[in-house]
């Protein structure tokens, strides 16, 4: 007589492995994983008690504490020399608007918006121009609790007034900028004052539409620089009809922050906004052997927040379970990092991809630059407040050296004994596309919280 | 409870392996000889629960995801267990054997998970002979490793 028929446990092992596979299957299921984490926690205990008593031993004790102050000061006045650029443009051609620094939290490439954080203290209002230096960036169309939404002369659908000035500075022709559909970031130009008198290369600014809106009526400051006029060559080639297009002055998805014009007697009240931030236990042996990132326990983990360890971001969390978290590093090969290059007299923001990593250094190849910029020895790479629950101008390191165009940085495990946070954005709404229902509204009478 | 001693024994292994990455690059993945491990001497029934535990050891303690690794280990894992009667698994020489041609297969596996699954290995230009430096040069210690696991009767 044949024996009890049992379920082979090989075919529901794959069955379990395909299902958390799917793309739509529950998060506890495709990160189950996370669980040994804590296993892995308990182990690592006994080392990192190890680690901090030998580190005290040798009275280094508060090594993994921070960054020297000479360090703290480069970041604070590159910084500061940033926002006071990006500000430049508003406070020139708009004296009678204040300004406020909100960094860049989402870029959608396709529809060319943004979605972008002055903080719970800084009511952000529609119509509110955006801008990065004398660059218009567009005008916010939803907001809510410090976020905003932007929408920008390269939005589908987006209208926009627009003017070239022809050559010798005389008359201006007016049009209105239409934004395309297309996956190039250009904008079409409709009904121009004047057809004939467009000329391709001319610059393309906001023009002074007081003639034909109301007062009140909210407008981009006049004077801000949008692009370059250019033909559509592709239009061109099969009809004789001339199409004129606007390309951006700037790549928006360059940006880490953009500067907001409000009016004066707006509530404004700008500080941290970050919530005091979590502690969170880095385990320290828990790291891949060949990619850069490690394993976290604690409270508060959420996906996407930006784990920094010794005042150095150190990663991103991907996923979070249970009071565990698996964090990619920054520089973990393949990953694309918007940055703010700061060097001793100037700042700009760069994209860089991470493309080797391996004795102690990481190559990144510089994807997108501004292109009248360059990165050099010993200028130091502030990473952009991207995601929710990351704040801007976090320090990532400086380049040690710059070989065959790639740039070289001492990726450095952290330290365990240092002491690491997790940021956590406060009020933060469950999509941030949609910034007027957020979850959570933090009281506008409190003071904002502390940390960040 | 048949797999506990098998699972505390990978996790230090594991650990000790990802300490090691801390300090050095030149670091050996034990994980494959665990599959080979289960592969030439677990009992045949437990062969894909102890996979699944040590892909869920992995994804914990990497930055893939469990279940390619789980696949990856039970597939290493099986292979092992069909050349089981082909070898003498006592012999070191058998080991060194079976281990290079585990972790050949393990290679080859990551490779193509990497390619068609959403992990991230393919995205450095030196993730891959990294990998496969690590990973044949963990075979040195495979009769070690093999012995240390049977001699403390891990099961499963």
């Amino acid at each position: 007589m044949a024996g009890k028929a049992r379920f082979p446990a090989g075919v529901a092992v794959v069955g379990f492995a395909l299902l958390a596979l799917t793309p739509t299957a529950p998060g506890f299921l495709r990160d189950l994983d996370l669980v040994f984490v804590h296993l892995f926690r308990v182990i690592d205990l006994p080392i990192v008690a190890a680690h901090r008593a030998v580190a005290n031993s040798r009275g280094d004790g508060n090594a993994g504490e921070g960054l020297p102050a000479e360090l703290r000061t480069r970041i604070r006045d590159g910084v500061a020399r940033w926002d006071r650029l990006l500000r430049s443009g508003i406070e020139r051609y708009a004296p009678e608007l204040r300004t406020t620094i909100a960094r860049v939290v989402a870029v959608d490439r396709l529809r060319r918006r943004l979605v972008i954080d002055a903080g719970p203290g800084v009511e952000l209002r529609v119509g509110d121009p955006v801008a990065a230096g004398d660059v218009a960036v567009g005008r916010v169309i939803e907001a809510g609790g410090g976020l905003a939404v932007v929408e920008t002369p390269w939005s589908r659908d987006a209208r926009f007034a627009a003017g070239c000035v022809t050559a010798g500075g005389g008359e201006q022709i007016r049009f209105v900028s239409r934004g395309l559909a297309r996956r190039e970031s250009l904008a079409a130009v409709s009904n121009p004052e004047r057809r004939e008198g467009l000329v391709a290369d001319y610059e393309v600014i906001v023009p002074n539409v007081d003639d034909l809106l109301p007062p009140g009526a909210p407008r981009l400051p006049p004077g801000l620089r949008l692009g370059r006029l250019e033909l559509d060559e592709r239009i061109l080639r099969i009809s004789a009809e001339h199409l004129w297009l606007v390309r951006p002055a700037l790549d928006i998805e360059l940006l880490d922050a953009v500067a907001v014009g409000f009016e004066a007697s707006r509530r404004h009240a700008p500080g941290p906004y970050f919530e005091d931030v979590a502690p969170a236990a880095l385990s320290c042996a828990a790291l891949s052997p060949w990619r850069d990132g490690l394993a976290l326990t604690g409270k508060g983990l959420e996906k996407g927040a930006a784990v920094v360890a010794a005042d150095r971001l150190i990663g991103t969390i991907e996923d979070a379970l249970l009071g565990a978290a698996r964090v990619r590093g920054v520089f973990d090969p393949g990953q694309r990092l918007t940055v703010l290059i700061v060097t001793p007299r100037d700042a700009f923001p760069a994209e860089l991809e991470v493309r080797r990593l391996g004795g102690g250094f990481a190559e990144l190849q510089p994807v997108a630059i501004p292109s009248d910029k360059q990165i050099e020895e010993g200028d130091l790479v502030l990473a952009a407040g991207r995601g929710m629950h990351r704040p801007r101008a976090l320090y990532v390191g400086e380049v040690e050296a710059v070989r065959d165009g790639r740039v070289v940085m001492a990726a450095r495990r952290p330290d365990p004994t240092a002491r690491t946070f997790v940021f956590r954005r406060v009020g933060a709404p469950a999509d941030p596309w949609r910034p007027a229902r957020r979850a959570e509204l933090p009281d506008p009478s409190a003071p904002p919280g502390g940390g960040g | 409870m048949v797999h506990l001693p098998f699972l505390l024994l990978a996790a230090v292994l594991l650990y000790v392996q990802a300490t090691l990455a801390r300090l050095s690059d030149v670091c050996p993945d034990v994980g494959p000889l665990l599959a080979v491990y289960l592969g030439l001497y677990a009992r045949r029934e437990n062969v894909a629960i102890a996979a699944l535990l040590l892909g869920l050891l992995r994804g914990a303690i990497d930055l893939e995801p469990a279940a390619p690794m789980i696949l990856i280990y039970l597939g290493v894992a099986k292979a092992c267990a069909a050349m089981r009667e082909m070898v003498y698994t006592d012999s070191a020489v058998s080991q060194w054997a079976v281990s290079f041609a585990a972790t050949a297969l393990y290679v080859i596996f990551y490779r193509v998970a990497s390619i068609v699954l959403p992990m991230g290995a393919a995205g450095g230009e030196n993730l891959m002979p990294r990998l496969a430096a690590a990973t044949f040069g963990a075979v040195i210690l495979a009769p070690g490793i093999l012995g240390l696991l049977r001699l403390l009767r891990v099961g499963p």
